[in-house]
């Protein structure tokens, strides 16, 4: 809705008569340079700050004395002209005062801007902005307590951010207090995004304001601004992550895929034939080597598919069995493939150690059905060696499930590796931009 | 418990809604005419209130915990943060509270009375935790606040222009409490912070533009 299009009510004529004697929009002349000022405050304001010569008014003094003059010598404009009426969160503000306050952070000068929103039977609020970065606050009723650096509100923890101390460099416009020129305070920012609370200490007082990130695009809309909205820069102390509302529909949808994975290698597992199509013991002697051994011939069936080759062998004993393998089809194609099984075993300064094992399996991918035999050329240095070899036809193989799972966890090490950018970014503004 | 009297002053009527209330404001002449047991004193005109801008108003109404009031009076106090009102509320259990409001803060409270022995004015001092019905508060300010006048019916007879030390303490949540030391022994005042909208106040003042 339209914030602007707010129907004016009539004036009660019930009403005391203080108050229906105040206009909408008083007028008065600026004590320092006679510039017309524009009170819209109602009745609350204690000060007004003249645009054209800097003058701060106190309008609780009858002969508005000027309280203290600001000595800018650039005039801020403010992004949301005073006077502005905007709908946020429901409720109505004006724009009634603007200040741009400085803080100085080893010897750099940053600097923010504050609106004062005045509504009246909803009394005060804020809106920050830093870098392009907006936040809607209001101070609390609640007497807040630290510990620890950290603050419980509303069932939340605020980190402490930073402490700094920040002063006035510019002002126009009401304030509800006697604003003045260069006045400073120890503002302490604790965050739990998108909610920010600041505390503010003078020696007089402190007090303590909660805000929240908002859109600029929300305020643009609400306050029917046709300016161009500045772009954001960097990251704001209470911005909401974009990877932390990503990632719980990600991970969720990690986990379907995991589970499919899951269930694709499963079904993959049941279906496979796993099916032993050649069995065969063999003994290796010394007095017969460098002779090859050809097998019987046996069928291997189905559709293309991988073919894994079992190998126990027994003894070994501190020895070693090399088979020069290849298996052949009857159309003359051949897969030639080496492999050895060793076992070494010992006992070093006391605690006994040992080396490779009896099996091994060779896996063959993609071999096509059809009528095969083994030609097997044993090696070794032990004088005999019993050994035995299993073919098997499509064996389910795992290595394809972690290949899938690998590539199912690139996305999420790059979410994590950005909202921890994110997070950085965010405490390299603070004062524990060395530990984060 | 509605009385009506006439303003000894000017003949308007004057009515006491609250019997807990000892003083009233005549609306016509700004008489202040105090109830005693059987007459009516005539302590002199009120100060003019100053405008503070207050969306309430003498009869506005509202509702707290369920109970509905009615404003009946009020009380104006200049602080050194700027002005606050105290309005008396009258409850329709005929229990006699206040609603204190300044810019759009709204605060309910109800005298109590506490076992605990309160400390003297002099002794105050920001950060101070002082236990009021076994509940500990922390004075956050301690300040002579000015009182300008008043207007409907009080609880309690006011003069124009008395200060009235005063201080403040938050509790628990929203809580808080208000000692006033405008009498001896001091007045415990304990209530909460609330929201504009859970009041739910009708026959509010119009503001122009708003």
């Amino acid at each position: 809705m339209d914030g602007n299009q707010e129907p004016l009510r009539e004036p009660s004529l019930t009403a005391p008569s203080h108050a229906a004697a105040s206009p909408q929009v008083k007028t008065l002349r600026c004590s320092g340079c006679g510039n017309p000022l524009t009170l819209r405050g109602v009745e609350k304001s204690e000060s007004i700050a003249c645009d054209a010569c800097g003058s701060v008014i106190d309008l609780t003094d009858e002969n508005l004395r000027i309280i203290s003059t600001f000595q800018s010598k650039i005039k801020y404009q403010p992004l949301i002209p005073l006077g502005g009426r905007g709908k946020i969160r429901g409720d109505l503000f004006e724009v009634i005062g603007y200040l741009r306050r400085a803080v100085t952070v080893e010897g750099t000068d940053y600097e923010w801007s504050e609106y004062l929103l005045f509504n009246p039977y909803k009394g005060f609020r804020w809106l920050t902005e830093y870098n392009g970065h907006w936040n809607f606050m209001k101070t609390t009723t609640q007497n807040l307590k630290k510990k620890g650096g950290e603050v419980s509100y509303l069932d939340k923890t605020f980190r402490h951010f930073q402490t700094t101390i920040a002063r006035v460099v510019y002002v126009v416009g009401e304030f509800y207090w006697k604003v003045q020129a260069g006045e400073t305070c120890t503002v302490t920012d604790y965050i739990s995004p998108p909610l920010i609370l600041s505390q503010e200490q003078t020696e007089q007082e402190t007090s303590w304001t909660m805000g929240e990130y908002i859109e600029p695009e929300t305020l643009w809309k609400a306050f029917n601004l046709t300016t161009p909205i500045p772009a954001r820069i960097g990251v704001a102390a209470n911005q909401v992550s974009p990877y932390k509302s990503q990632s719980s529909s990600f991970w969720t949808l990690f986990g379907y895929l995991f589970m499919a994975a899951v269930f694709i290698h499963l079904a993959l597992f049941f279906l496979s034939q796993s099916k032993l199509v050649y069995d065969h013991r063999f003994v290796f002697q010394q007095k017969n080597k460098e002779k090859a051994i050809v097998t019987e011939p046996f069928d291997i069936r189905g559709h293309t598919s991988n073919v894994v080759i079992k190998t126990a062998a027994a003894p070994l004993n501190n020895s070693w069995l090399h088979l020069n393998m290849s298996l052949v089809s009857e159309d003359g194609r051949a897969y030639d493939f080496g492999r050895e099984i060793s076992y070494y075993h010992g006992t070093e300064d006391g605690s006994a150690w040992s080396e490779g094992g009896f099996t091994d399996e060779a896996v063959l991918p993609s071999i096509p059905e059809g009528r095969y035999y083994l030609r097997i050329e044993p090696e070794s240095a032990a004088s005999m060696v019993n050994y035995h070899i299993q073919v098997y036809r499509d064996v389910p193989q795992w290595s394809f499930f972690f290949l899938a799972l690998g590539a199912l966890c690139i996305p999420p090490i790059i979410l994590i590796w950005r909202s921890s950018r994110f997070e950085h970014a965010r405490w390299a503004e603070s004062d524990h931009s060395g530990t984060s | 418990m509605k009385k009506e009297v006439n303003c000894p002053s000017c003949g308007a009527p004057v009515v006491f809604q609250s019997a807990a209330s000892v003083l009233a404001v005549c609306q016509y002449c700004k008489s202040t005419l105090v109830r005693h047991d059987l007459d009516l004193e005539n302590i002199g005109k009120m100060a003019q209130l100053q405008a503070d801008g207050s969306p309430l108003q003498l009869r506005t109404e509202g509702r707290y915990r369920g109970t509905s009031f009615n404003i009946v009076g009020r009380i104006q106090l200049r602080f050194e943060k700027g002005l606050w009102n105290e309005w008396h509320l009258l409850f329709d259990d005929q229990r006699s509270g206040w609603l204190g409001e300044a810019a759009g803060v709204y605060a309910i409270s109800f005298p109590a009375q506490v076992p605990e022995k309160i400390p003297k004015f002099e002794e105050l001092h920001a950060g101070q935790a002082v236990v009021l019905n076994k509940v500990i508060y922390e004075i956050t300010d301690v300040e002579e606040a000015f009182c300008i006048g008043g207007e409907g019916e009080l609880p309690f007879p006011i003069g124009p222009g008395y200060s009235a030390p005063a201080a403040d303490l938050a509790g628990p949540g929203n809580q808080f409490a208000t000692l006033d030391y405008s009498e001896d022994p001091a007045l415990v005042f304990i209530g909460e912070y609330v929201e504009f909208e859970d009041l739910h106040l009708s026959g509010l003042r119009e503001i122009d533009g708003w």
